[in-house]
């Protein structure tokens, strides 16, 4: 068990600069996920904290001792592989108690610790199999079991459920957290599926490009992004932005939205005249009130809850695209999205009055989108 | 699948057989000439069944030529080189896969052009080298010449059979603790053994059936000379002994025909691959 | 017992070098640059050197080559003979109508055995284990097999061509320049054919069956779809081993050297037999390498042909 610090890191192939300016505290126990969208930098950030890829620049230290120079096998962690990377001509047992053997361990404790782990996991009846004869939730449970037998001082942790399928994946969601806190192991975990990284991790980093955007909690991500990359990538579906100048109103600042006044956080009040990006979540927008109306353009029905589609009005639209806005494929700077839980019908086509909470409403400056006031 | 009508079904077996006896009519005349008392084989009509075969046409051949000194040089050659090639072969073929090296791109393209190297054009040189060095009539000189055809073609295939193989496999042995040598010998051979043993039975068949190399190099030396240099020999003798020089071909066919049998799944996909890579 | 422990400890990179980890990221590198350290080596002794050598014998008036004897004037009187003697002429003549022959027919028996073995039948598994038996057979055995069965006075095929009457009198495969020609391509396709199936075959097996599907939906039947599925998606693959066979066929020494010599009156005399007939027989190894370094030449530019559309079918 061991802090993780990463000091000025950089990473260049060539001319190209991979990670730039990476610095992250990890403290001891701690479980934190860095999430980004493909590309972003997040698995190559975890390759270099294995020893598996070259820094350019910069000190990585496990434990408060320094490791940017030394091999895998020297620095005291385990690793979880996206693919599970299991030894396919060895027995569960002989791929559990590899690392060990590796580390010179005498055998019958070798044996004693692989016996515990395999017990852990449910993977008693399995070990003298191949990896072949396994489904995938067993595989993906001896490459956790390979892990945890070395008692390292940190897990690492690539993509590992996301050659599950979907029930089981949020089922050894659960089940891997569950044996963090038992163990207490700081893990390094990597995913580009924000829902992964918000309900499993006590620390976030969400990159973009080579570069940390923002470090914190779920809590602090979600109700506080500091620019509209992690808004828009943070939240299922993600934040919805707007364009528009701030002016003075009669009860304090105001945007125009669809041709009609909105009130803005009086943090606006020094921005009259500015053209601002607002930012509002989907399950925060109010329907059925006195505000703006608009025409639904696709009602999505998810049983629960549902998503209702309307085109933001044109002098509101941003000029960005999606990979600025942190937004998945399936979203645009033209649609903007409501997310409702009640029993009423909707139907497209339909008019509604919307309502922007003034305090819910997050402002950006057009320049750097970093949040502002 | 719909059923295939009958008559179909005739015309498909009956090609099918027909083709495979065509094609390989040449084997079996191999076999049925051998077996022949050597009178029935001016006879005509020609006899295409052995009614008396005459099994001590095997004991002629040991008696009269020395078949296996032949046969041994020849083992000897073929092991030697299948070793060296392989041993060479896959340490490079390792890195070519996996490792970004400088020039490695270039050498890969070294390699693909030399396969297709005239060995004719390669014999002339390296025949002033074993000149100057001695070893002009030693087995090694064919063994070293025949590296000149194999090593490539065993570093391409073997390449092609590493880059199918996830390299987190041995990034997942390093951070275990294994050393990089170890991990090649614990988790990279075991894991491409299928690929590696094609391989080495490829090397094995290629050096088994060379004929230039030997001709050129041993034929000095009565002591070094191979299978393939003797039945070379044995035909142009001035009276042929067609059923003799048929039981040397079967036995110096029999150890690659079996080797083809066994393996032939691999090799035909390692070909394939090699080729269209 | 503390002597025979020692050869565990030497083959561990770190005995030899032992200042440097190869496990750490940084020299990682180093550690492919030594996996391939012997190829490089051994290729650049065997091949490259050898090149080299070559091209400068080719350049010399050399009878006998060996290395040290004091290099030879320089010379373009190899050259000179190798484009005015009509020997060298003949010999590409007869290796690009062996290529045009050999390439031509095993290509079109090698496909039709694919098409053949690629239908669903019970023992289609033994059936393309056989067809691709000539392959494994040593090239000089399957000369001699032919040479039994070609032979002019006792062999079989002259008995079944009188037979049937197609001929009346034995065909001399080994003194009649067209027989003997014939001969080689005969040996040269029982040879080359199965290789050919086998790469066919590989190349049938990736079209996807949702092509054909697709087609007899469309009403496609047995004739169209060869037309215009199986053989748009196949002339990649016929192309390389066209080429393959081309280069084969070029080099390929074995065969003819033992079936004809190169004979009768250089019938059969491709590049590669006079390179050797040159070399070894006449002992005029200078005038030797410069067949070969034209050889050498002429494959590099179809192996270039290859490499091209290999780089083509990667992207």
């Amino acid at each position: 068990m061991a802090t993780v610090q990463f000091e000025q890191i950089t990473k260049s192939y060539g001319a190209v600069e991979a990670i730039r300016n990476f610095n992250l505290d990890i403290a001891d126990g701690e479980f934190c996920v860095f999430v980004g969208p493909s590309g972003c930098g997040k698995s190559t950030a975890l390759k270099m904290l294995a020893g598996l890829e070259a820094t350019s620049g910069g000190t990585i230290s496990i434990g408060g001792r320094d490791v940017t120079e030394l091999g895998p096998g020297k620095r005291d962690i385990a690793m979880v592989f996206q693919n599970y990377a299991l030894y396919p001509h060895m027995s569960v047992r002989k791929n559990i108690g590899f690392g060990l053997k590796m580390h010179n361990m005498a055998s019958s404790e070798i044996d004693r610790r692989v016996e515990e782990a395999a017990r852990l996991l449910e993977l008693t009846p399995y070990l003298d199999r191949k990896p072949r004869a396994l489904s995938g939730g067993q595989r993906q449970r001896v490459a956790l079991g390979r892990a945890i037998v070395r008692e390292p001082a940190a897990f690492l942790m690539d993509e590992p459920l996301s050659n599950l399928d979907a029930k089981l994946r949020v089922q050894t969601r659960s089940e891997i957290v569950k044996l963090q806190r038992r163990l207490g192991v700081t893990t390094i975990y990597v995913t580009h599926d924000q829902t992964e990284a918000l309900t499993m991790a006590d620390k976030i980093v969400v990159m973009k490009g080579g570069e940390i955007q923002q470090v914190g909690s779920a809590e602090e991500l979600f109700h506080t992004p500091v620019n509209v990359f992690v808004a828009g990538f943070i939240g299922s579906p993600g934040m919805n932005f707007f364009h528009g100048r701030v002016e003075s109103g009669a009860r304090g600042p105001v945007t125009r939205f669809g041709g009609q006044h909105i009130p803005l956080p009086d943090s606006c009040a020094g921005m009259s005249g500015r053209d601002m990006i607002f930012g509002i979540r989907p399950e925060h927008i109010r329907v059925g009130l006195e505000g703006p109306d608009v025409g639904l353009s696709l009602v999505e029905n998810l049983g629960t809850e549902k998503i209702l589609h309307f085109h933001t009005p044109a002098e509101n639209v941003l000029e960005l695209d999606r990979t600025q806005l942190g937004a998945d494929e399936e979203r645009d700077a033209q649609t903007m999205l409501i997310r409702v839980i009640d029993d009423r019908r909707y139907s497209e086509a339909e008019t509604l009055s919307l309502a922007f909470p003034v305090e819910k409403l997050h402002v950006f400056d057009p320049d750097t989108h970093a949040a502002a006031g | 699948m719909q059923k295939r009508h009958p008559l179909a079904t005739f015309a498909l077996y009956a090609s099918v057989l027909v083709t495979c006896a065509i094609l390989l009519f040449p084997i079996y005349w191999m076999v049925v000439t051998a077996l022949q008392p050597s009178s029935n084989l001016r006879a005509y009509p020609p006899q295409f069944w052995p009614a008396d075969p005459q099994w001590n046409v095997f004991a002629d051949l040991l008696a009269k030529h020395p078949f296996v000194l032949w046969f041994s040089n020849t083992i000897l050659i073929a092991f030697a080189t299948m070793t060296l090639s392989l041993a060479v072969s896959i340490l490079a073929a390792y890195a070519l896969s996996r490792f970004r090296l400088r020039g490695g791109t270039g050498l890969g393209l070294f390699i693909l052009t030399s396969k297709m190297l005239p060995a004719t054009l390669l014999i002339i040189p390296l025949f002033a080298i074993f000149r100057s060095t001695g070893l002009v009539g030693s087995l090694w000189s064919v063994v070293i010449a025949q590296a000149t055809l194999i090593v490539p073609f065993c570093t391409w295939m073997l390449k092609g059979y590493f880059d199918t193989m996830p390299p987190e496999l041995e990034q997942a042995a390093l951070v275990d603790g294994c050393s990089p040598l170890g991990t090649i010998f614990r988790i990279v051979l075991p894991v491409a053994a299928p690929g590696l043993a094609a391989t080495a039975l490829y090397a094995f068949v290629v050096s088994w059936s060379d004929f230039l190399f030997g001709r050129t190099f041993l034929t000095t030396n009565d002591e070094s000379w191979t299978l393939q240099m003797g039945i070379a020999s044995l035909k142009g003798e001035f009276v042929t002994e067609w059923n003799v020089i048929m039981a040397g071909s079967i036995m110096a066919s029999i150890p690659i025909i079996i080797v083809y049998l066994f393996l032939e799944r691999f090799l035909v996909g390692g070909l394939a691959a090699g080729s269209e890579k | 017992m503390t002597d025979t422990t020692t050869p565990h400890r030497a083959g561990s990179a770190g005995g030899l070098i032992p200042s440097i980890d190869f496990s750490a990221p940084r020299h990682r590198a180093k550690f492919g640059y030594l996996l391939l350290a012997p190829a490089v080596l051994l290729m650049a002794v065997i091949i490259v050197y050898p090149i080299i050598l070559s091209v400068s014998i080719s350049m010399q008036d050399v009878r006998i080559a060996r290395i040290g004897d004091g290099a030879e004037p320089w010379t373009l009187d190899n050259y000179k003979w190798l484009f005015g003697s009509g020997e060298t002429w003949q010999a590409l003549w007869v290796t690009f109508k062996l290529v045009a022959v050999v390439g031509g027919l095993s290509v079109i028996i090698g496909f039709a055995t694919a098409l053949l073995v690629n239908q669903k039948f019970r023992g289609r598994t033994a059936a393309r284990l056989f067809v691709a038996l000539p392959w494994a057979v040593p090239e000089v055995v399957a000369t001699v097999i032919w040479a039994w069965m070609l032979d002019s006075s006792f062999g079989l095929v002259n008995w079944v061509l009188l037979r049937t009457g197609m001929v009346t009198e034995p065909i001399a495969f080994g003194s009649d320049p067209t027989a003997a020609f014939a001969a080689v391509c005969f040996v040269m396709i029982w040879k080359g054919y199965p290789l050919m199936s086998i790469m066919l075959l590989a190349g049938l097996q990736s079209i996807p069956e949702e092509q054909y599907q697709a087609a007899k939906v469309d009403g496609a039947g047995v004739f169209q779809r060869f037309w215009y599925i199986t053989l748009p998606n196949m002339l990649p693959v016929v192309g390389v081993t066209m080429v393959m066979t081309t280069l084969w066929v070029f080099r390929d020494f074995a065969i003819i050297h033992v079936l004809t010599q190169g004979g009768p009156l250089g019938a059969t005399t491709t590049l590669s037999i006079l390179t050797f007939e040159q070399s070894f027989e006449f002992f005029r190894m200078g005038q030797g390498a410069a067949v070969g370094v034209l050889t050498m030449v002429l494959c590099a530019i179809i192996s270039r042909a290859l490499v091209g559309r290999l780089a083509k079918s990667v992207h």
